[in-house]
């Protein structure tokens, strides 16, 4: 399970955007467009669906897990994202 | 002209008051009623849950939104929660219940649509296709 606390970290790490309403959304933007979105439940403590999160975010359990650490962030998840052709190759 | 009135003789029972059996209470009382009842585990041995694992979703239940197709669900159980997830849709919802987890994801649903409408001349490849999937699933009223 993620932690609501982890979410945060994934917000903050990644820069993703976010917005409140019945449930926290957060999105990823890159050059003016939303490339991925996910979402989790106010509240604190374990959250379920971490694995619909991840897939979410397009990424993989290693991947989540390197962000998580912070071994990961914004840069390497654009690299991520283009390598797995979410994103237009670098120009 | 005074009208009188005959009132029968009752007996008002007491709590705690001996009294005779009727031929069901006493049955009732019985040994062999007392006996203990063997309870059917068989769901516990074989794993089976009352929850299923796959459901299909048939309203949204909103005022402004509706279903055009029923959504087939994929039910899980994470710990103490359930889960109703759409693959399809790449959408979730989550609750202590299946009647919670449903109506999570009905929100999420709504949100979701609601959210990509307002943005769909700004997304990107895949939220372009989810957007048009979810179109195949979910209009205007």
């Amino acid at each position: 399970m993620l932690k609501s606390h982890e979410f945060e970290t994934l917000v903050q790490k990644l820069n993703l955007k976010t917005r409140n309403t019945g449930d926290r959304h957060a999105w990823f933007e890159y050059e003016g467009k939303v490339i991925a979105r996910t979402r989790r439940s106010h509240g604190r403590g374990d959250m379920p669906a971490s694995d619909q999160i991840r897939q979410q975010l397009k990424l993989n359990e290693e991947e989540l897990r390197q962000i998580l650490q912070c071994r990961l962030y914004r840069q390497d998840y654009i690299e991520i994202l283009r390598r797995k052709g979410k994103l237009p190759p670098a120009s | 002209m005074a009208e009188s009135l005959t009132l029968e003789e009752v007996t008002i029972s007491r709590v705690g008051e001996h009294r005779t059996l009727d031929p069901h209470e006493s049955q009732l009382l019985s040994p062999a009623a007392q006996a203990p009842v063997p309870l059917d585990t068989s769901a516990e041995v074989t794993g089976r849950s009352a929850t299923p694992d796959r459901l299909l979703l048939g309203s949204l239940n909103h005022p402004r939104l509706r279903l055009i197709r029923s959504l087939p669900l994929i039910i899980t159980r994470e710990e103490s929660y359930v889960i109703a997830h759409m693959p399809e849709l790449e959408e979730f919802g989550y609750g202590l219940h299946l009647t919670a987890a449903i109506q999570d994801l009905r929100q999420s649903l709504v949100e979701l649509y609601q959210g990509l409408e307002a943005d769909q001349d700004r997304l990107g490849p895949d939220l372009t296709d989810l957007w048009q999937m979810l179109q195949q699933f979910i209009r205007a009223r």
